[in-house]
């Protein structure tokens, strides 16, 4: 198996042999993350391959630092784009509705709706830094890699209710977070 | 600003965070399944340890209690592989050499399970009645009228030594076996029991630890929170429970409940033995 930086050379000298080592070597990683957000297999695999065109296409001008990570981010995005798509075409029976995600979407409702994307991200950011450690795994576990509680909880040897009440816990400081810096209207 | 804002907004949070949070394990595993490459020895191998996490998921996921939503009839299976109730992850990572310890753990509970049920002399569980379920449950002895109680493997309560309380394999894949506190001392390896326990594990390769209550009375817990009072008690209360199963490692009942339902079930299910969760329906797609 190829050292990442040898992947990213045969992106580089546009060698289609890239695709076929980062697959051999990302395969599981990616679909795991697809498989958590699209539950139909042939949506999971068009979202595979529609990664491996983004990644294909990226590679140059971007060299990144942390293939794993830099094509994890490719295909959550990628997944998250399809799971609109879906929901939109109301496909509902064959997707993941990211259901778990509603006490996200509760508690954040009131938010400031014109706020920056990237204004949130660097609030988030400087969030989770603040954070102790098992917290901060919970929450990106939990919002990034869409674990489920049970996933959690055996990941990081926790009961279920800690994880449970980890990510409320979390929710809630975010939120006070956000109402500190002006993006959160209270009722 | 909308739930999917949110997820992007996550989904480019600083990598650290993502490298540190990411789960040492996969959900699907291996790579793809197409082209002769696939097929390297290495590979066969890893197929091997994934139908092997696969047989163990499946078992451990069948050992857990499924509600229904409206609580209108419960449905459960044994155990389907008495080795399987607590599994152990077996990843890229795993050291060779604590696959190979697995390996004699599984074949040390088998040796456990093939020689139930119990007739030695420390056999003090006493299970309850046999229940005699209505339209509300409907256990694996499921006819009407007759009786039901909760089992594993086909062992019921009454068939486990009274020292037992479970087991779980460690993250060297040693075979630790956890037992009713009662029983257990510093020195264990010089009781009574544990010499039992060697003969029936047919090897001295495992641990043992301690815990408040043995394998009978979780057994019990179940059967009682499925067909006996206290299943009469939340019908009556109106609850509905998500999910119900033993934590072998953890040493409890855990009944799964949404938030609408969680004083009310608690105030029923007093004993310590259960543990009360706000959590998620489960769903199985295995």
């Amino acid at each position: 198996m190829l050292e990442d930086s040898e992947i990213i050379e045969l992106y580089w000298e546009r060698s289609e042999n890239a695709i076929k080592e980062t697959q051999n070597k990302y395969f599981g990683y990616a679909y795991s993350i697809i498989a958590r957000i699209i539950a139909n297999k042939e949506d999971a695999e068009e979202c595979f391959d529609d990664s491996m065109l983004k990644l294909w296409n990226s590679i140059p001008p971007t060299r990144p630092q942390n293939l794993r990570l830099y094509l994890g981010k490719i295909v959550r995005n990628t997944a998250i784009d399809r799971l609109k798509n879906l929901t939109g075409k109301k496909r509902t029976a064959e997707i993941i509705s990211l259901s778990e995600m509603e006490n996200f979407e509760d508690d954040f409702q009131n938010i400031d709706k014109d706020i920056d994307k990237w204004t949130l991200v660097e609030i988030i950011n400087s969030f989770l830094q603040e954070q102790k450690k098992l917290h901060r795994i919970v929450f990106v576990q939990k919002y990034w890699y869409f674990l489920s509680v049970n996933q959690i909880s055996e990941a990081n040897n926790i009961s279920s209710s800690k994880a449970l009440s980890i990510l409320h816990r979390m929710r809630k400081k975010l939120k006070e977070r956000l109402v500190r810096e002006g993006y959160y209207f209270d009722e | 600003m909308n739930n999917y804002n949110f997820i992007e907004a996550i989904g480019d949070i600083d990598d650290r965070f993502i490298a540190e949070a990411e789960p040492h394990y996969s959900l699907t595993a291996g790579k793809r399944t197409c082209g002769k490459a696939f097929l390297t020895t290495k590979n066969i191998i890893r197929l091997a340890l994934a139908a092997c996490i696969v047989g163990a998921v499946i078992g451990f996921t069948l050992w857990v209690i499924r509600i229904n939503r409206g609580y209108n009839f419960v449905s459960f299976s044994d155990n389907a592989g008495k080795s399987s109730e607590n599994y152990y992850r077996l990843d890229e990572n795993t050291d060779p050499e604590a696959t190979k310890r697995y390996q004699k753990s599984l074949s040390m509970i088998n040796n456990f399970y093939d020689k139930l049920p119990y007739k030695g002399n420390f056999k003090e569980a006493v299970a309850l009645d046999r229940y005699y379920p209505d339209s509300y449950g409907n256990g694996e002895s499921s006819e009407s009228g007759s009786p039901a109680f909760y089992s594993v493997g086909g062992f019921s309560a009454n068939d486990f030594p009274g020292y037992y309380a479970g087991h779980y394999f460690d993250a060297e894949g040693k075979l630790v076996i956890i037992i009713k506190a009662d029983y257990y001392t510093d020195n264990y390896i010089i009781s009574d029991w544990y010499r039992e326990l060697q003969e029936m594990l047919e090897s001295d390769k495992f641990t043992c630890t301690f815990a408040k209550y043995n394998y009978s009375e979780l057994l019990n817990g179940m059967s009682d929170i499925l067909f006996g009072n206290l299943s009469v008690e939340l019908k009556n209360a109106g609850v509905e429970l998500w999910s119900v199963g033993i934590s072998t490692g953890e040493n409890y009942i855990g009944v799964y409940v949404s938030a609408e339902f969680e004083k009310r079930v608690k105030k029923i299910l007093k004993s310590d033995l259960y543990l009360v969760n706000v959590g998620e329906k489960m769903e199985f797609t295995w």
